[in-house]
């Protein structure tokens, strides 16, 4: 599968994304879309924090607002690579 | 010894025990991970005067007080209180001096222009987390306003430099806590780069007070040493010009005026709308305010944006480009006369970049 994750906000503001292949079932994609969902307008009061949206690039309609700290660390090696590239 | 008093769980022994002893009790990292988060988002959804009323639990401020916190590269929950008002030694690190100092310019600056008391304007105590890490295996190229403290990354790079190393960023995210108290400006659309503006308007103004730079001497660069090399995170006198090819960054995408505004959708991947693109224009509307004024940016100009920053009325929730516009008019007409070279000014600001 072929993941997109995108970053907008911060101080900078500046939109960046960065893609990746992994080797997920459909399970293991719907838990970590389930475990690392943002609550609706949880963190519009953070000003200039870090927005992060998850996306499964062979479905368009997969994009998901996801809170970065909820992605549990067996897939820290996958958004290190993520975060490395984003541009 | 735990220094930390705010939370003292946070500090009473070293990470990698209490990760021990979780283990041992059965509680897992992001089980304690999510309950932190919770808790800070239940916080950062508060109103204000119940934040304040939270964050305080202590008696009102009357003069400077400031907390700094180490994160130690880490997510927050293992922050430790490294340095409070009163401790006549700072902490060795850099970052901490940094927002120490900055933090006290902060402070002194609405104190002495507009004898405000702190972020509340009651003393609220000034909150800071430095070596922040929202994930263990990132640097956090990023400084923020979490709704009641501060939050700055090392983000050390061969581009880039600490969070903590503009006065001005500082100032910004500090005026982010101001605004939430004051317009409360909406963090979405134009009321949302209004928010962005006016932390940009009075994280320069700060700097400028504190080095005494005029407004046709100062380079109106937000973020210059936070990006190694002559790039600046926001041009307010040249919006769209602060970086170019920035190994990281890119090119700088801020329109200057109206005509050039970006129609973002209002979602988490486009930064609810742009906050921080469209942000550039209502920076140049001050950029020119100030310069047609001349002399010292925070005497005229500042007084202007900061009265119209308090007024609720003019500026609501939901304020947009004409709506500040029309609020820092009339502020310029009240404090400077109908006719005053300050109210020209203002209604020139506004004019070039196309919002009236």
């Amino acid at each position: 599968m072929k993941i997109k994750l995108i970053q907008s906000g911060g101080i900078a503001g500046k939109k960046m994304s960065a893609s990746a292949n992994h080797k997920f079932t459909k399970e293991q994609w719907d838990d970590l879309i389930a475990v690392s969902k943002k609550a609706a307008s949880s963190t519009r009061s953070i000003k200039d924090g870090f927005n992060y949206v998850l996306e499964n690039e062979e479905d368009e309609n997969s994009k998901t607002a996801i809170d970065i700290q909820a992605i549990p660390e067996k897939y820290d090696k996958l958004f290190k690579k993520l975060f490395d590239k984003l541009k | 010894m735990c220094t930390n008093e705010r939370y003292p769980f946070h500090c009473i022994m070293p990470p990698y025990m209490s990760d021990k002893l979780d283990q041992v009790l059965g509680i897992d990292t992001e089980t304690k991970d999510k309950q932190m988060r919770s808790k800070r988002m239940e916080l950062a959804t508060m109103k204000p005067a119940t934040r304040s009323f939270t964050l305080a639990g202590a008696p009102v401020n009357k003069k400077l007080y400031r907390e700094v916190y180490d994160a130690h590269e880490s997510p927050m929950d293992i922050g430790e209180l490294i340095w409070k008002e009163g401790q006549k030694k700072l902490p060795a690190l850099k970052d901490a001096k940094n927002v120490i100092s900055a933090a006290g310019h902060v402070w002194n600056f609405y104190k002495k222009l507009f004898n405000r008391n702190s972020i509340d304007n009651k003393g609220m105590a000034i909150l800071q987390n430095i070596r922040y890490r929202e994930k263990k295996i990132m640097p956090y190229f990023n400084a923020m306003w979490d709704g009641e403290q501060m939050f700055y990354g090392t983000g050390k790079s061969k581009f880039t430099n600490s969070f903590t190393s503009d006065l001005d960023i500082i100032g910004h995210e500090l005026t982010h806590g101001v605004i939430d108290f004051e317009a409360a400006l909406n963090y979405e659309n134009q009321s949302g780069a209004l928010n962005e503006s006016f932390s940009d308007v009075f994280g320069i103004l700060i700097k400028q007070w504190v080095n005494k730079t005029s407004a046709r001497k100062s380079d109106w660069l937000i973020g210059k040493n936070i990006l190694i090399g002559k790039n600046a995170l926001r041009s307010m006198k040249a919006p769209g010009t602060a970086y170019k090819n920035d190994p990281i960054f890119g090119d700088d995408p801020q329109p200057a005026v109206m005509a050039d505004f970006e129609h973002m959708p209002n979602t988490e991947d486009d930064d609810y709308g742009g906050v921080h693109y469209n942000s550039g224009i209502s920076n140049h509307a001050f950029y020119i305010t100030a310069f047609e004024i001349n002399g010292n940016a925070w005497e005229k100009a500042g007084a202007i944006w900061y009265a119209a920053l308090q007024d609720k009325q003019l500026l609501k929730k939901n304020a947009n480009f004409k709506a500040a516009a029309n609020a820092t008019l009339k502020k310029a007409r009240a404090l400077f006369g109908q006719g005053s070279l300050a109210e020209k000014a203002v209604n020139k600001g506004w004019k070039e970049t196309g919002v009236i």
